[in-house]
């Protein structure tokens, strides 16, 4: 008997595995599992959990049928009074089913089709243990034996309290098996508190908190590629972005609430959208503002890179050798010829300004910028036989060495250049055709210039040899320094600018005799110099007549230029090839310099040190030391042949000296092996006793 | 437009420039001038280390921001100009 039931409760082995419970409505309520069904048979001394013991063939459960094991079996799973009814139904009612519905023994993994009622109820209650009461009346012989034997007991279960045979012990029943529960969620959301997410949450005022909803709203329904923005779908839209915006203000719970939605997931990218969505990005990000202003930044970062020893010269800092670059043999040599402390004074090339722009256009004119010394301004322009050809303006940075970043045309060749100190981006320029104008270099369109003197009434019809802002005192209140623009031109007249809202007018004095240059100092002295060699001392306050006239030069005079150090010491050039030196209270020049005979077209003094100056003539550069030898210069750089050089210019602050020259090109030199006078008068001792001689 | 188109032929030429990409804010790369494998690691990389360089920057004073990052390394330069859309990157070999 035992035998074959073993044999049917195989059987049902198969049968159950199948199996799907239908309730008298005939509703699916398959029970489903909870955990994926592991086939190991370790589990086997745990105690048996649901899915085990409807689905596992244990030997515990199905031994054998006689009475005792039954009444074992079911003390074991006496906890699970539900599993009971089911097992005993399996065991009795399964049995007669199986008899109906004969199944082939050996058939594995078939589902059967046909579809089993199982009846559950409940069985008859079985007793486990029945101790019922004796109970004796009182007259029976043994009654005071009882009720001896029933005080004593009473005696010792009260004696049992306080007893110490006796101890009070709990025990912990038995506890109830644990639920293992999973979840899935599809929505992956995640975040990171950081300090500056806070902030950007905290700090966005109320409006805009909405414009970033709608944005990302928009963001979201344009990209869904990424998993957290994948609900694309209309009806879970706005939940979504709820959701997204509260992510950053770190509400968690709220992400919960949004899962709630039904919404669809597209985690598919389509190949054809991809492709299309990136040619408007890459559009859109080219023209941003943020792009023009990135792209600035990297080229000067790597035009920095590629010019970085020749930047350390200029600035006067120590060249270190890249530790990683290969060294190639003719850099040795290079090194130590620098080794040698004795060297000749000579200009090193540093390196060239020069566009593509620039090419073909002579260079008249340069000028630092007052306020931000790493700006240079540069005047291009020729006027080959009375003839001028447009000009331009190029603004160079120090920072990108390569590119000029303003550059403005202008309809004339510019003859001179200089910015204000008063408004440092304010530029004013002066033309071959005797236009003045004020360019604002901040701005890099056409809009730059902001005045133009071309509609002004007296304005000049010969070129205009140079513009200056002079900081003068008010007449009425005598406190205040404004700038004002004052322009020397060919046809004699000093005028001075007064700068209106949409153009000039001028305040001119004094026709005379051509004037070439002009220099001016703070106290309201200035000196001209004129076509025919004179030179002469005026005062801005008394424009009618001079106050002094120098000792004069033969041939025009070509460039004036006070010393910064002294206030009252000058240089001049001229066209004979000269330089003369001049005191101001003295009419005869005290000194005097010649080297060539060759026009002299532009003497500076050095800002850094207080006997160097440097003249350009047409064909090379000199660079004189007074403090070495007042007789010859001290360094002599010719130039390319085929080559005039045209424009100098000192470098505040750095050992160096612009040449600009006839090909639109600006070579910065630096003065090696000078001593560094360092520009304070108490090394200077031997340049005043020169000048009092 | 033509003057960034320019200006970015200016820089693709410049001395020692070795490439240039411009990655959007996806880390993907829409624009370069080497070859892909090497674009799709340089954007990778670069993306997931110009966030944390930001994120650093801002935990110290939310109020700053990253600007430019500069990483030299033996062989080469590698330029980064971060924005909040895209990632302007160029490797330069200032030594060449």
């Amino acid at each position: 008997c035992s035998k074959t039931q073993l044999h049917i409760y195989k059987c049902v082995w198969l049968v159950v595995l199948s199996l799907q419970v239908f309730d008298s409505q005939g509703r699916d309520v398959t029970p489903l599992p909870l955990v994926a069904v592991a086939d190991d048979q370790e589990s086997k001394h745990e105690k048996p959990s649901l899915e085990e013991v409807l689905f596992k063939t244990g030997s515990l459960v199905f031994k054998s049928s006689t009475p005792s094991d039954m009444v074992s079996s079911r003390y074991q799973t006496a906890t699970f009074k539900h599993i009971s009814r089911i097992r005993v139904v399996f065991l009795e009612i399964i049995v007669p089913l199986l008899s109906e519905f004969p199944l082939k023994p050996g058939r594995s993994g078939e589902p059967v089709a046909q579809a089993f009622d199982i009846i559950l109820s409940e069985t008859d209650t079985f007793s486990l243990l029945d101790l019922s009461p004796i109970l004796i009346s009182e007259d029976a012989e043994d009654a005071d034996a009882v009720n001896q034997r029933n005080r004593v007991y009473a005696e010792f279960c009260s004696g049992k309290m306080g007893s110490d045979n006796y101890l009070e012990r709990s025990s912990q029943a038995l506890v109830g098996e644990s639920k293992c529960k999973y979840t899935q969620t599809k929505k992956n959301s995640s975040t990171i508190a950081t300090i500056w997410d806070i902030y950007d949450s905290f700090s966005m005022p109320n409006g805009y908190r909405e414009i970033r909803e709608t944005e990302q709203v928009d963001y979201l329904m344009s990209t869904r590629k990424e998993q957290d923005s994948s609900e694309g779908s209309m009806s879970g839209h706005s939940v979504a972005c709820f959701c997204h915006v509260y992510e950053n203000d770190f509400f968690f719970f709220l992400c919960v609430i949004s899962t709630g939605s039904d919404v669809s997931s597209e985690t598919e990218l389509d190949a054809d959208l991809f492709v299309v969505k990136t040619e408007p990005d890459l559009e859109k990000i080219l023209l941003s503002e943020a792009f023009m202003n990135s792209t600035l930044v990297m080229e000067r970062v790597i035009v920095l890179n590629i010019f970085q020893p020749q930047l350390a010269a200029f600035r006067g800092l120590p060249v270190l050798k890249d530790p990683d670059s290969e060294v190639r043999p003719g850099f040795e040599e290079h090194i130590t010829e620098k080794k040698d402390k004795y060297l000749t004074p000579t200009l090193e090339p540093l390196w060239t300004f020069v566009s593509p722009l620039t090419r073909g256009h002579s260079i008249t004119s340069m000028a630092w910028n007052k306020k931000n010394p790493d700006i240079l301004a540069v005047g291009y322009g020729s006027w080959s036989s009375g003839n001028p050809q447009p000009g331009l303006i190029c603004c160079w940075s120090l920072k990108n060495l390569m590119w000029s970043e303003r550059v403005f045309p202008c309809h004339n060749s510019v003859t001179c250049l200089e910015f204000s100190s008063s408004n440092p981006s304010h530029l004013a320029v002066g033309m071959y055709d005797g236009s003045v104008a004020i360019y604002n270099v901040q701005v890099g369109d056409h809009t730059a210039c902001i005045a133009d003197s071309r509609d002004c009434a007296k304005r000049h019809m010969q070129p205009v040899w140079q513009v200056t802002w002079t900081k003068q005192q008010l007449q009425l209140s005598g406190e205040e320094r404004e700038e004002v623009l004052v322009s020397v031109t060919g046809d004699g007249r000093i005028t001075k600018w007064l700068i209106l809202h949409n153009g000039f007018n001028c305040v001119g004095n004094k026709p005379h005799t051509h004037y070439r240059f002009n220099t001016t100092r703070d106290t309201g002295i200035y000196v001209i110099g004129t076509w025919d060699g004179g030179l002469h001392k005026c005062s801005l306050s008394n424009s009618d007549h001079f106050l002094d006239t120098y000792c004069k030069h033969p041939s025009p005079v070509t460039h004036i230029e006070w010393s910064p150090l002294y206030s009252d010491v000058f240089l001049s050039s001229s066209s004979d090839g000269t330089i003369q030196l001049w005191k101001l209270d003295t009419l005869n020049p005290k000194m005097s310099f010649t080297s060539v005979q060759s026009i002299v077209d532009s003497v500076k003094w050095s800002p850094n040190s207080c006997t160097v100056f440097a003249a350009i003539y047409r064909q090379h550069v000199e660079v004189w030391d007074l403090s070495r030898s007042i007789m010859l210069p001290t360094v002599v750089h010719h130039a390319e042949p085929g080559l005039t050089l045209s424009s100098l210019l000192f470098a505040k602050g750095s050992d160096s000296v612009l040449v600009g020259d006839s090909r639109g090109e600006v070579t910065v030199y630096k003065l090696k092996n000078f001593r560094v006078g360092k520009g304070k008068k108490v090394k200077y001792f031997s340049f005043p006793n020169i000048l009092f001689v | 437009m033509a003057d960034v188109e320019e200006t970015l032929k200016r820089i693709e030429g410049h001395k020692g420039v070795i490439g240039t990409i411009i990655v959007n804010s996806e880390g993907l790369p829409i624009r370069t001038t080497l070859d892909n494998s090497t674009t799709s690691l340089y954007a990778r990389l670069l993306r997931s280390f110009t966030t944390l360089a930001r994120s650093a920057v801002r935990d110290v004073d939310p109020q700053n921001d990253l600007t430019f990052v500069r990483i030299r390394s033996k062989k080469q330069e590698i330029l980064v100009a971060p924005e909040n859309n895209y990632l302007l990157v160029v490797i330069q070999n200032p030594s060449e």
